[in-house]
């Protein structure tokens, strides 16, 4: 049990260090996010005060699409360097390198979250959170359930030649109850707190979630990475 | 090589039909036929809705039979995944494709039947939303079967995702159904529920008889999608064979 | 009526669809086979 941990930690570190070295896939998903911010200044005016009520959809929608740029690289860099082979005849159970692939990932876009979601309030002019502790849970467990899956469904489409496409394909419709929950419960916390009860509901559900595909991706990534 | 045929054998029904697949097709038939004179003619008009209502009967048997198709991809996505026979992933294959047919008429009826009696086409409902989310489901499910490569890992990562979408599924409906309660307090009822208490007997029997004739169609279709891809993947080897022996 | 008309007919097309796509499959396969043979009793 503690190599499991030794080798995922492993992975994430090394995912983590090339990206230092690189500063490829951060620094897209935050321009990204940062573009589709603009976008949805266009689309809504930031000057009525109706645009309130879609940021919480805007805070998912930015996480849903840098999240998916970030998702499509964690494997299919392996394969550009021919270092999946290798990955996957070390002596280290599939589920580790899973697991530190999703480690890698969720710091990814935490990190993303923690610059784009302030720029967004700013922007918006944005500034009555109900309550920043529950705000900052629900983006955790929102981001982990999608991540969680995301990682494991990058792992499956990468094994296509078209992965990229692939991707949103079989990501958007599985962790859509995922987007319901967190949208509504970021809705309730950032606009209506005393509706608080709903949106611990919501986190319920979005952690049952989490848990319960977590579980069976750990359980199920040995066949998807099979040699 | 032996091992790796003995894998990938499908039995295959060449010219032949076996007593079952004609049994089905008959049963299907039959049932289709006795369900059609039930709907239109034997079974009472609702007074609300009127005739309008009788959508009802080929929706939610659709809806029902697609549910069974994906609980039959699931088991043998597991089986697959557990024994590694081409049988369970030919099994898979066939029954997500006729779910996914099943789950198209579910939609196209359910935008009729919505326009006629809520006026709108589409309503957030959760059973009609979860279906649409299936069909998103299994199109990827298509799509990981459409990957290239060899049989055994197209057939592995399908099984994989069909088994994640399956279990996905009542957390979709779940989800949808909080979702939408916040905002309309009035849930729209598809089911039998609608009435109330009182169905009409003859709407429960009449529904219940094309649930079944459905299933016998699902079941006939099933038995005929899976010889015609046995009948494929024989074809192949048997191809694979000649070319060998005239290339030699 | 209308509605119930448009909606069962689009059932039966979906259907029939699908069936006839099923039996165009099968008769590729049937000629395939007949070509097959054909080339086996040749050589």
């Amino acid at each position: 049990m503690s190599g499991f941990f030794k080798n995922a930690f492993l992975i994430a570190k090394k995912d983590l260090y090339s990206e230092l070295r690189t500063r490829q896939v951060l620094g897209t998903m935050i321009i990204f996010s940062g573009l589709v911010i603009l976008v949805f200044s266009f689309a809504f005016d930031p000057a009525q005060n109706t645009t309130k009520a879609v940021i919480p959809g805007v805070i998912w929608v930015i996480i849903v699409f840098s999240g998916i740029l970030g998702l499509n690289r964690s494997f299919i860099s392996e394969q550009r360097n021919d270092t999946m082979q290798a990955l996957l005849i070390s002596p280290m159970d599939p589920s580790s390198i899973y697991f530190g692939k999703l480690l890698a990932n969720f710091t990814m876009i935490l990190i993303v979250e923690l610059v784009s979601v302030p720029f967004l309030f700013l922007l918006f002019d944005f500034h009555s959170i109900g309550s920043v502790g529950y705000f900052l849970l629900v983006l955790f467990l929102g981001s982990f359930g999608f991540i969680s899956i995301g990682t494991f469904l990058a792992a499956l489409a990468a094994n296509s030649k078209s992965s990229e496409m692939l991707l949103p394909l079989l990501l958007f419709p599985v962790t859509s109850p995922i987007l319901i929950g967190a949208v509504q419960a970021t809705k309730i916390i950032l606009s209506n707190i005393e509706k608080l009860p709903d949106a611990v509901a919501w986190m319920q559900l979005i952690g049952a979630y989490d848990v319960i595909f977590f579980v069976l991706c750990l359980i199920l990534v040995e066949y998807v990475m099979e040699v | 090589m032996e091992a790796c045929a003995e894998k990938e054998k499908v039995p295959v029904f060449f010219e032949r039909k076996s007593s079952l697949e004609k049994a089905l097709f008959i049963g299907a038939a039959a049932g289709l036929l006795i369900s059609f004179y039930l709907i239109f003619i034997w079974s009472p008009i609702e007074k609300t809705m009127g005739l309008v209502q009788k959508i009802f009967y080929i929706h939610v048997a659709s809806a029902s039979t697609a549910f069974i198709a994906f609980f039959i991809v699931f088991v043998f996505s597991l089986l697959f995944i557990i024994k590694r026979k081409r049988i369970f992933d030919t099994y898979a294959k066939v029954s997500a494709e006729i779910g996914l047919v099943l789950t198209t008429i579910v939609l196209t009826t359910g935008p009729i039947w919505a326009k006629s009696s809520w006026n709108t086409w589409w309503a957030w409902e959760p059973r009609l939303t979860t279906t649409l989310i299936l069909w998103f489901i299994y199109m990827a499910y298509f799509m990981i079967r459409q990957m290239d490569g060899v049989w055994e890992k197209k057939a592995r990562l399908a099984a994989v995702f069909g088994m994640i979408g399956f279990i996905d599924v009542p957390i979709v409906f779940f989800s949808i159904r909080w979702w939408q309660s916040k905002f309309h307090p009035i849930v729209f009822g598809a089911g039998p529920s609608q009435q109330g208490g009182g169905v009409d007997e003859r709407m429960l029997v009449t529904l219940l008889v094309t649930i079944f004739a459905v299933l016998l169609l699902y079941g006939y279709l099933l038995l005929k999608g899976v010889a015609l891809e046995g009948m494929k993947i024989t074809l192949n080897h048997r191809k694979e064979k000649i070319r060998e022996r005239l290339i030699q | 009526m209308t509605y119930l008309v448009v909606a069962y007919s689009i059932v039966w097309l979906i259907m029939f669809g699908y069936i006839y796509s099923l039996g165009k499959k099968q008769t590729k396969l049937l000629k395939e086979i007949e070509f097959l043979k054909e080339m086996e009793n040749e050589h």
